[in-house]
């Protein structure tokens, strides 16, 4: 007897996918039909429930800095680098960083607004300052 | 519910190999010099052995390796490797099956020689796959997060981290097997080389050779070994995640789990602990473990380790080895929580022996604040 994967199962994997959107230029979470709860890091099934209905929304692309930590370089080394975690609207956490901030501008709680950049391993999400905060 | 494992094994031998520089020795060299020195205070011998439970980073099957280099025929093998933190998951597991009758002498060993033979602190292979396009330096990263949360949050302090630092200092002055014994001030933490903000490189534990063996048996056997035996208390392990930005509270691990699961097997609180040891990767380890572990409140850490409280002569005994901040961290450094319990619980510590301890908790972290596991040991008067 062989097993299919059961009717739920995506196309491709989760991971795959998400890399598909950001290659589109579309920044996307998983969301749960179920439970409700925003799931990052992809997923083939909801961490808060288990259930395998998640589905791509787009991402509000707004968040916080939840928290920083510097690297401290010499120039030649590439200098200081920056790596933040961001809570994003939605309830999720995600590491990234700034890259076109200062290090010593990057502060707790800072608001900033997500985009997509490509660099050599891919496509990734990265934040700049956001200049429109909501309250 | 009561797992009836309380008490019902315990140490009779450790031994330690190489801790500082060891250059000319292998990983298993090392961890082989260790194993020959628990068993030589055991009072066994190899072939005694039947249980093994070993962890490292160095050695994709490190049971098999140990097995093999040692002419080791375990009956019963555990390579659970959760990080750091295994060897004091394992004196739970190894209590486990000493208690079950799947051996009668258990060793738990690990050894490195991270320091002579690469020089820095090598990351395992593989990195959560979504924090490694950002570049993070693993594992400081984590711990950097983590302490940046925890100031924001609470107020903490870069002076309140040192003081950390100092105290293990401190105590690593009285150990001759300690690798850093110069004097440290908290002006020193504090004027020392900024690694990754917030974290000076005297808040980082140090990168060091060495090795370390712990030997458990039953406690009916074990007041037969010519050392006065430790016995096993209570045990506890926990983990919600393995990356750091897949963590729930960065200022909550999960050693609240482990250490409640440990007080209740071992019938204890907080408040009857003589000596910690607490691994000590970085000076925010101990502020976070000792808050989870119900030391003190959440968020008051920072105050709690002010005016030397965890120093030689403070009110808490903490880390009296010198920790891995400033005695040994061959990468993975949580048998030697154990050894030094030991070492305090059987009076022969020297010149930083706690006077009358007859309880120790060990707790160890393992990956980035990923997984923690608690072990409370004592005397026969504590049985
Ligand atoms: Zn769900």
């Amino acid at each position: 007897m062989t097993t299919s994967p059961p009717e739920t199962a995506p196309a491709i994997g989760p991971d795959a996918a998400f890399r598909q959107h950001l290659e589109a230029g579309r920044f996307m979470l998983q969301h749960c039909a179920d439970c409700g709860t925003w799931v990052f890091q992809p997923r083939i099934l909801c961490p808060a429930c288990g259930s395998a209905r998640l589905e791509w929304q787009s991402a509000s692309g707004r968040g916080r800095v939840h928290s920083r930590a510097v690297l401290k370089q010499r120039p030649e080394k590439g200098g200081d680098h920056a790596v933040v975690l961001v809570d994003l609207a939605e309830g999720v956490r995600m590491m990234s960083r700034l890259p076109d901030t200062a290090p010593e501008a990057i502060a707790i709680g800072l608001p900033v607004r997500a985009r997509i950049l490509t660099q050599e391993s891919g496509p990734v999400v990265v934040f700049d300052p956001d200049p429109e905060p909501e309250a | 519910m009561s797992t009836g494992l309380s008490g019902k094994a315990a140490i009779v031998g450790v031994g330690t190999a190489g801790c500082g520089e060891a250059p000319g020795f292998s990983a298993m060299e090392l961890q082989a010099l260790a194993v020959q020195a628990a068993l030589q205070d055991a009072g066994l011998q190899l072939a005694d052995v039947d249980g093994l439970f070993c962890a490292n980073m160095s050695h994709i099957f490190p049971t098999l390796s140990t097995i093999e280099y040692l002419g080791l025929r375990p009956r019963w093998i555990d390579g659970t490797n959760v990080g750091g933190s295994s060897f004091v998951h394992h004196a739970l597991s190894a209590t486990m099956a000493l208690h079950s009758g799947l051996c009668d002498v258990a060793l738990i060993c690990y050894g490195a020689n991270n320091r002579s033979a690469q020089g820095r602190m090598v990351p395992p292979a593989e990195q959560p796959l979504y924090e490694a396009p950002h570049r993070p330096r693993y594992p400081m990263v984590a711990y950097a997060l983590a302490t940046s949360a925890h100031m924001a949050r609470f107020g903490t302090t870069r002076e309140q981290l040192a003081e950390v630092a100092v105290a293990a200092r401190a105590w690593a002055r009285l150990n001759p097997e300690a690798f850093e014994r110069g004097p440290l001030s908290i002006d020193d933490v504090l004027a020392s080389r900024m690694v990754m903000d917030p974290l000076t490189v005297r808040d980082c534990c140090l990168l060091t050779d060495g090795a370390g063996a712990v030997v458990m048996t039953r406690a009916d056997r074990a007041r037969d070994m010519p050392r006065p035996p430790v016995f096993f208390l209570g045990g506890g392990s926990a983990a919600y995640s393995r990356a750091i930005s897949e963590m729930p509270d960065l200022t909550t691990s999960a050693a609240v789990d482990s250490g409640a699961r440990a007080y209740a097997m071992a019938g204890m609180g907080p408040g009857e602990m003589d000596v910690l040891q607490l691994y000590d990767a970085f000076t925010i380890n101990v502020i976070l473990f000792l808050e989870d572990l119900g030391f003190c409140p959440k968020g008051e850490g920072g105050a709690f380790v002010q005016d030397g409280r965890l120093a030689p002569g403070g009110a808490l005994p903490v880390n009296t080895n010198g920790g891995g901040l400033s005695c040994v961290h061959p990468g993975m450094y949580g048998v030697f929580t154990l050894i030094e319990a030991t070492r305090q619980l059987r009076g022969e510590a020297g010149a930083r022996q706690v006077p009358g301890a007859a309880t120790a908790l060990c707790h160890g972290n393992g990956g980035t604040l990923s997984h923690q596991a608690t072990a409370i040991l004592g005397t026969s008067t504590m049985l």
